[in-house]
């Protein structure tokens, strides 16, 4: 952390020296960036050939200018990738990056922050990374979440338009999230029904995992384009398999083996959760891998089933105790057949899982276009905020 | 996956339960694959452990079953590091350690010698010249101390 707020104020302008070369001065050797290149390439499930590369690669770059930008939102997202960086080898992005303001985390505060922002967007011009965390409330002209006088929507189109690219950080700011939970008070959005003339990635999650971050912002820099992402604008290399297809207990749901009720004599032998309500075959995300915590475990390991909170809307879809096969709607149809090949022991094939994968992406593209409808709907409502870019 | 398992952090008197599902066997065949195709091709592989469903029992399973060959190394890079040949000449773990000494990376390399270890041609240049300039600022200090013990003699 001493590291973050050391780097946060440091000008951001293209410099001289690359990143191995200011690295170098430190003292800090070439291994260090193989170690993270490895890191990174490792959970971005690319080619082991890729971690060399991806260090020469990114021993060669300059630091990259970050805003991030604060909307409505928890400060969860922050408090999950700050806390996560020790001084050691996830530290490293730190030295990658030039974080140049940040509500949050900023020492200044008033004008002075504002004038910070618009400096760095200055010097930075069309090169900055635009990190957007919490959603935007459109409802009644915005007013419902301001600062510094304006309203969170001017401030994403202001700092959009110069933008290289942005990443919607945590649920709220990719779909909405929980401000965006039915009633929907505020007609809060993700930034994608609002930005549409720059890339944008989303990096869901309620936190999302801070490696996620890491090797989004990791592969831009030294692979100089974006991620694959997929149908959700989601990196595929962290979204692209379910919680449920990466999970330790998938052997045992594979033989029928559930858990029926938390820390019974089943839930201790490590049998699936599925019946006490997991969302781990509907969701996509990495925490079965990267984990959480600097990978010590993740809610299912610590014997809690996932919540599903990197999907769509995720507060709004029923208990979090009840089997899957028991919700309303598609998904329904989808689960009853998961469950049912995994009560047969050893029956579940390839083809039946991709067919499952294909199902859910469709019915993740059609809540994203209810979503859509949703969106406009509560945009039409407002009476100023609502008009897109 | 990371040194806390769930057996070290069952703390209280529970009876410990191996979940083993088999994933290290199946491993062994896909390593002994690699292997014999490095001796034809000379092409490096490497299997990432942390993205496999292994339980932490599996993990033990697995480096069981690998042993420990002549090589073991460790690293301070930006955290603490792991590097050792298995008994199989060869194939190599590689185990690189965040904040909390968790394993960020966790790896079977199966190459002559893993990158890791080999010194990188910049870090060589950098040394190179930290040394002359060492060695020239020494050979000024002995100088410095001659002209002082001459002037001390006269």
């Amino acid at each position: 952390m001493a590291k973050l707020y050391q780097n946060m104020f440091e000008a951001s302008v293209p410099q001289a020296l690359t990143l191995g070369e200011q690295l170098a001065q430190k003292g800090v050797s070439r291994r260090s960036i193989l170690k993270f290149s490895s890191y990174v390439a490792a959970i971005m499930a690319l080619p082991p050939s890729a971690a060399s590369a991806m260090a020469e690669s990114l021993a060669k770059t300059r630091r990259q200018s970050v805003i991030w930008l604060s909307f409505q939102e928890c400060t969860g997202c922050t408090e999950s990738i700050t806390r996560s960086f020790s001084p050691t080898l996830e530290d490293l992005i730190f030295d990658f990056i030039s974080l140049d303001y940040s509500e949050t985390l900023m020492d200044v505060s008033g004008l002075a922050a504002e004038a910070a922002r618009k400096q760095a967007m200055e010097e930075n011009k069309g090169k900055y990374i635009l990190v957007v965390e919490g959603s935007i409330p459109l409802k009644d002209g915005g007013v419902y979440s301001t600062s510094a006088g304006e309203t969170n929507l001017e401030v994403l189109k202001d700092s959009a338009k110069d933008a290289l690219a942005i990443i919607a950080v945590g649920s709220c700011a990719t779909f909405g999230g929980i401000p965006a939970a039915l009633p929907n008070p505020t007609g809060a959005v993700g930034v994608d029904k609002i930005i549409k003339d720059k890339p944008i990635i989303n990096v869901s999650g309620c936190p999302p995992i801070p490696e996620v971050m890491t090797g989004t912002i990791s592969y831009i820099l030294s692979m100089g384009k974006l991620p694959d992402l997929d149908a959700l604008g989601r990196p595929l290399a962290f979204y692209g398999e379910t919680i449920h297809d990466r999970c330790y207990r998938r052997p045992f749901y594979e033989k029928g083996l559930f858990a029926k009720s938390f820390d019974d004599e089943a839930a201790r032998k490590g049998h699936c959760l599925y019946e006490v309500g997991c969302k781990g075959p509907t969701t996509y995300n990495a925490c079965a891998t990267l984990k959480w915590n600097g990978g010590l475990t993740f809610p299912i390991q610590s014997g809690h089933g996932c919540l599903g909170c990197s999907e769509p809307d995720f507060w709004d879809k029923g208990s979090f105790y009840q089997p899957l096969s028991t919700h309303k709607g598609d998904l329904e149809k989808m689960v009853v057949g998961g469950a049912a090949i995994g009560a047969t022991a050893g029956v579940t094939s390839a083809v039946v899982m991709r067919s499952r994968r294909a199902k859910a992406i469709k019915t993740a593209q059609k809540q994203a276009e209810i979503k859509v409808q949703k969106d406009s709907a509560a945009e039409d409502q407002s009476a100023q905020g609502g008009q897109h870019d | 996956m990371t040194r806390n398992s769930l057996d070290e952090i069952d703390m209280v008197g529970r009876e410990t339960i191996a979940m083993i599902s088999g994933l290290s066997l199946a491993l062994m065949t896909e390593i002994s694959g690699h292997l014999d195709a490095f001796t034809k091709t000379g092409k490096a592989q490497t299997i990432d452990l942390r993205a496999l469903p292994m339980t932490d029992d599996d993990l033990r399973d697995l480096d069981m079953r690998l042993g420990k060959g002549e090589v073991m190394a460790t690293l301070s890079v930006s955290g603490n590091s792991e590097v050792w040949e298995t008994a199989y000449a060869g194939v190599w773990r590689v185990r690189h350690f965040g904040g909390g000494e968790k394993a960020m990376v966790d790896e079977i390399v199966i190459t002559k010698v893993p990158e890791i270890l080999i010194s990188h041609p910049d870090d060589i240049s950098v040394a190179a010249v930290r040394l002359r300039t060492a060695q020239e600022e020494m050979s000024d200090d002995f100088r410095d101390d001659e002209v002082r013990d001459d002037e001390d003699v006269n």
